[in-house]
């Protein structure tokens, strides 16, 4: 298995990294992490850098020395003793429901899609090709990046509890030039500040199928 | 007079060096002596005193250890993040007071050593990497010089735009670019990346912050735009943009390297693509990449080029290369090495989530993935070869045998640039060779390791032998700075070498930035 010591600087990792993204600067990155470990930095150390990462998992996909970045920031972050702030809400996987044939029918081009990154970027392969098909087939808005990378939104990251994500902004960044009327999330936690900084109605994908009247658990 | 001679009566000091080219020229020691400056502690007092940060822990500075070729290896006394152009100016200032070498890097990926500080200031432009404004109507970007090519396709594609050119290995920056070149599988039709720069905002070496184009402080542009970071740090960049388009792609394969190419020129020369490119698996397996913006250039190249040219479809070189193989037994591991390629790299060419009705969603994606994961290693050792259009088979052949001599596994990239007339000055101190009139040609040797460690001395040869040929030939490189400046006079000529030898000791008294680079 690929450690940090791995890591030799190709910045792949920043391209889809919304810690990055926000601070413009390396020392918040994986690349950063691995690089201030291979000089001699200690996680206490870097406990700032760290406790900005919203463990979205995007880095992993893009990593060409297959560093399973996500799980090494999660074991520092435990070392940090930052982890015991974080709530231990497991966030559910509606992929199955994203795959029923009804969605393609009650999505539309006004809707912009909201997948939730982490469960999608930790099937990627799996995934992908679905989500790509069902945003070409209804027209609607994703969250996805040019490298068919989920932008998460943040929204009860362990970051954002932390105050050292501001969702907000990433918000910002996530609906900037996308034109839309609605929302659908996966994720229920997104619902309300997405309401709020939108100014759009956002429905929980299960809610979107009741509307219609499909009977889906 | 040679080069030695040469060197004797420059003003430039010889370097000291190791193993030298096969043709004596003398090579630039793989890392430069490292700065030991007493006067650190005192400029980096100043530059506090004005509110910059200086990182100097190991952990900091450590990130910047190497460049993407991972041949050369520095560490800076300190790093600075770009915050702003008034943060840069005063940067600059202070280091001309104490005479504190500045290297500035965005991507860091040189492959010579330019972008790693051996002792002094790195500077790390990526702090400066926001979009600042999108003209929609007159299809011009303004954006700080730090940014990535992929953000700002990203922004960018929000709108439906797109950038215009731009390396395919997508985490190079766009100041970097612009100091350089920057080349596409477009650029035989729009030039090179530095061609779409409309105007920058530059922090000059003693630290003024100038705005230049063609009309405004133009002598400073002309030296900015493919000057290597001689000359400024560009903090501001406006470029040309256009619509986005998808893209309809056609691969025709080869079996030898002439008729390939000369197909290449062919097509530039006609016009009758958007896209065109070589990409090679050694000399066995050749690959013209053709693609198309629209369907009627599509529908116009099938109906009037497509007959013209001597490749094949998939399926019918498939059959050729086995009927070859099978007569050549012995080449067994060299088959082997193609077929498991092919496996490997189509489906990346290809990647399902990325086209739409037979079309290419995002070249800028898909091409820069397989680079690095096809391409890429931890050395990027890639010396190449820059010509102008009568030269350019015989140095793609020449520097063929140089890579059949010393790797069993290689690739080539080969693509065109058009030039133009009215950047000539641009082109001056750069790989665009003198002689090119309408496109120049460049192509890149790069060896595949396939496990095998090689040892830096044998890739410096390696860079070397390819370097000679260039000589021979008496053409240019797109990577002659650092490691491989000791090239750049028999490239460019004394006379050009010492007249900008002088305009930098002018614009850069100290000689502190990137002072490593050219001179």
């Amino acid at each position: 298995m690929a450690s940090f010591s791995d890591c030799y600087g190709c910045s792949l990792c920043l391209l889809s990294c919304p810690m990055w993204l926000q601070r413009r600067d390396v020392r918040f990155s994986p690349q950063g992490y691995a690089k201030a470990l291979q000089h001699g930095a200690d996680v206490v150390e870097m406990r700032e850098a760290l406790s900005a990462c919203i463990q979205c998992g995007a880095c992993d996909l893009l990593c060409p020395e297959k560093i399973d970045l996500t799980g090494l920031i999660a074991a520092a972050l435990q070392k940090t003793k930052l982890a015991e702030a974080a709530g231990d809400e497991a966030v559910s996987d509606c992929f199955a429901m994203s795959c029923d044939p009804a969605l393609l029918q009650n999505l539309g081009t006004d809707d912009l899609y909201i997948i939730e990154a982490s469960a999608f970027h930790a099937n990627h392969r799996q995934r992908v090709g679905h989500y790509e098909s069902l945003r070409q087939a209804t027209g609607c808005s994703m969250n996805l990046d040019l490298h068919r990378m989920a932008i998460a939104t943040g929204i009860g990251s362990l970051s954002e509890s932390l105050q050292s994500f501001d969702v907000k902004k990433q918000i910002q960044w996530l609906i900037q030039g996308r034109s839309f009327q609605r929302i659908i999330v996966e994720n229920p936690a997104d619902k309300t500040m997405l309401a709020q900084i939108t100014g759009k109605p956002v429905l929980h994908v299960s809610e979107l199928m009741k509307l219609n009247g499909s009977a889906h658990a | 007079m040679s080069l030695s001679e040469a060197a004797g009566h420059s003003s430039l000091p010889v370097d000291p060096v190791a193993a030298d080219a096969l043709i004596g020229i003398p090579r630039q020691q793989t890392n430069p002596s490292r700065w030991q400056g007493q006067q650190w502690p005192e400029f980096v007092q100043a530059v506090k005193k004005q509110g910059i940060e200086i990182r100097e822990q190991r952990a900091d500075t450590g990130i910047y250890a190497t460049d993407a070729g991972g041949l050369a290896y520095g560490m800076p006394h300190g790093v600075v993040v770009a915050g702003s152009a008034g943060q840069i100016a005063a940067l600059m200032k202070a280091a001309q007071q104490f005479a504190v070498p500045v290297t500035v890097r965005g991507g860091g990926l040189t492959t010579e050593g330019e972008s790693v500080a051996f002792g002094g200031v790195l500077l790390d432009m990526t702090g400066l990497s926001r979009v600042l404004h999108v003209d929609k109507k007159a299809l011009t970007v303004r954006t700080e010089a730090g940014i990535f090519w992929h953000h700002l396709a990203e922004v960018l594609r929000r709108d439906e735009l797109d950038y215009i050119s731009a390396p395919l290995n997508l985490s190079s920056s766009v100041g970097g670019t612009l100091g350089v070149g920057g080349i596409d599988v477009n650029s035989s039709k729009f030039g090179c990346s530095a061609d779409q720069a409309i105007s920058l905002q530059v922090v000059t070496p003693t630290g003024e912050i100038v705005e230049c184009s063609d009309d405004e402080n133009a002598e400073l542009f002309e030296r900015i735009i493919l000057g290597y970071g001689q000359f400024g740090i560009i903090t501001e960049a406006t470029l040309r943009i256009r619509s986005y388009t998808p893209l309809r792609m056609h691969y025709f394969y080869y079996a030898s390297l002439k008729p390939c190419v000369e197909d290449l020129l062919m097509l530039d020369a006609s016009q009758a693509c958007d896209y065109t490119g070589i990409l090679t698996m050694m000399d066995s397996a050749i690959t013209l990449l053709v693609a198309f913006d629209t369907d009627e250039r599509e529908a116009q190249f099938l109906a009037q080029a497509r007959p013209k040219l001597r490749g094949y479809g998939e399926l019918m070189f498939g059959l050729r290369l086995a009927a070859k193989f099978s007569w050549r037994p012995w080449k067994w591991k060299e088959a082997l090495f193609l077929l498991r390629r092919k496996r490997e790299l189509f489906p990346d060419l290809q990647p399902a989530h990325h086209m739409q009705d037979g079309k290419m969603l995002d070249r800028t994606v898909v091409f820069s993935r397989a680079v690095w994961k096809h391409w890429g290693d931890r050395h990027m050792v890639i010396p190449d070869l820059a010509t102008n259009r009568d030269k350019f088979i015989e140095a793609v052949e020449c520097g063929n045998t140089v890579c059949r001599k010393y790797f069993p596994y290689y690739t080539l990239y080969c693509v065109g640039i058009r030039l133009r007339d009215e950047h000539k000055a641009h082109y001056e101190l750069s790989s665009i060779p003198a002689d090119a009139e309408g496109w120049a040609y460049g192509c890149e040797f790069e060896p595949m390791y396939n496990g095998v460690e090689y040892s830096r001395d044998r890739l410096q040869s390696f860079k070397n032998e390819i370097y000679d040929v260039g000589v021979e030939l008496e053409t240019s490189y797109y990577r002659f700075g650092g490691m491989m400046k000791g090239y750049i006079r028999r490239a460019l000529g004394d006379e050009v070498v010492e007249r900008h030898l002088k305009l930098k000791q002018q614009a850069d008294p100290a000689m502190i930035l990137n002072r490593d680079v050219i001179f």
